[in-house]
């Protein structure tokens, strides 16, 4: 049996990281309060965008041809950029895992693979399988943290995804990203980003009559695709950071639990083991006493 | 004095904007447009560049992004990709890279690497501390 010594540093160890666990479980709940409300606070703006785009859509017809967003390619050998959202740390459950996954499911189907990140853990993730994969390319230079989505940097990747697609470097975009299904459940998500979808401009098209498009419908669409993008990208971010304070609450919460199964047990076998030596004690006391006495 | 009508400038991140103008000079794709109170309803598509209103015979210039405005009877809203006062545009830069910095000094993989960050930022900081007391002074 261990000594009492030793039962006494573990209770204090396991003490201690219930600590830790704890308070980032406070933490990450605070922290997803906040993102959830700056997504709030920029969805005017998109939701003006959007709309606008969807006036444009239904007014000018068929703009797939002029557009360069609505570009097709037809055949195998696509070239794909990926922009995958990941956390920066772990201890967040399976958050990391199953964006990783998921991706790893969508650069295995043929084609040219480049990919953008947005968390480290899915960088250094795809830094590693690189060795075995020669034809993914990393953009090095649009590796940004997870930590506090923030809106320029959405702007900027925006732009940069507009700009590759539209000087033709690749066939299609996909975002990576863990959707909140409620406040509870979330899912790893890949959804197609270039070339557009008129279909996700439906249903919002009341136009205003007598409106006039300077230099014309195409030009105001192309000029606003760059900014829905942005909008897309900076709710996907906010969306992706939530879920990952979401799951590390949760794995948090977990873990503290488990601290508290555990202190409870080793507090009982510190007790026993405590009874036992003061039984062991007294046991010799009272032998002792007796061999004397005879 | 020509009458007045209602602009709003907003970026993605922010309403740069809201109030009462003059005239507003807006940077099309062929050229710039200039918009009065009682303008036909249109939408305009914007480039990057400067965008000025008038206000009291006072010109503010702003530095705006891609974008489009609208205008109608109503007044004018300008959604834009960002919209800076162009003074400040170097400082925003700076800021940014001192940003950037700061994760990188996260990442680090060696010690060489901190030193050069490090002297990177205090640099930066200076840059600021100096654009910032020229701006108040």
């Amino acid at each position: 049996m261990s000594s009492l010594r030793e039962i006494r540093g573990r209770i204090n160890s396991v003490k201690s990281t219930m600590k830790i666990t704890n308070a980032m479980y406070l933490l990450a709940s605070s922290k997803m309060k906040k993102a959830r409300r700056s997504v709030d606070a920029t969805a005017p703006f998109f939701d003006a965008v959007r709309a606008t785009m969807a006036e444009i859509l239904a007014n000018a017809g068929d703009l797939s041809v002029s557009c360069g967003y609505f570009r097709r390619t037809d055949g195998e050998d696509k070239r794909r950029l990926f922009l995958i959202i990941t956390s920066d740390k772990g201890l967040a459950g399976s958050y990391n895992h199953n964006i990783t996954r998921l991706a790893e499911e969508k650069i295995a189907l043929p084609g040219a693979d480049s990919l953008m990140f947005i968390g480290y853990s899915g960088r250094n993730y795809f830094m590693r399988q690189q060795k075995d994969r020669p034809d993914l390319t990393m953009e090095d230079q649009y590796t940004a943290p997870a930590a506090e989505p923030v809106m320029w940097r959405a702007v900027d990747y925006a732009r940069h995804i507009a700009k590759r697609f539209r000087e033709k470097d690749v066939d299609e975009v996909f975002l990576v990203y863990t959707r909140m299904v409620n406040a509870l459940a979330s899912r790893a998500e890949c959804v197609r980003l270039l070339p557009l979808d008129p279909g996700d401009f439906q249903g919002e098209a009341a136009a205003p009559r007598g409106m006039v498009y300077l230099p014309s419908p195409e030009d105001v669409f192309t000029k606003s695709v760059p900014n829905y993008l942005t909008g897309v990208l900076y709710g996907a971010m906010v969306e992706s950071y939530a879920a990952e304070q979401n799951a590390r609450m949760q794995a948090m919460d977990s873990a503290t639990g488990n601290a508290r199964e555990m202190l409870q047990d080793l507090s009982l076998l510190y007790n026993r083991v405590r009874q036992a030596a003061i039984t062991q004690e007294i046991t010799e006391v009272v032998g002792g006493a007796q061999a004397r006495e005879r | 004095m020509p009458k007045t009508f209602p602009l709003k400038i907003a970026a993605a991140d922010r309403l740069y904007y809201d109030g009462p103008c003059h005239s507003l000079v807006l940077p099309c794709l062929d050229g710039e447009l200039g918009v009065l109170a009682g303008h036909e309803p249109a939408t305009i598509a914007l480039e990057a560049g400067e965008l000025r209103f008038t206000l009291d015979g006072v010109v503010q210039v702003v530095a705006v992004g891609e974008g489009y405005a609208q205008v109608g009877a109503d007044g004018a809203v300008v959604l834009v990709g960002f919209a800076e006062d162009p003074e400040s545009l170097d400082e925003e830069r700076i800021r940014r890279e001192n940003e950037i910095t700061k994760e990188r000094v996260k990442l680090r993989q060696s010690e060489q690497e901190y030193i050069r960050l490090r002297a990177d930022l205090s640099r930066q900081m200076a840059e600021l501390k100096v654009l910032k007391h020229r701006r108040k002074g």
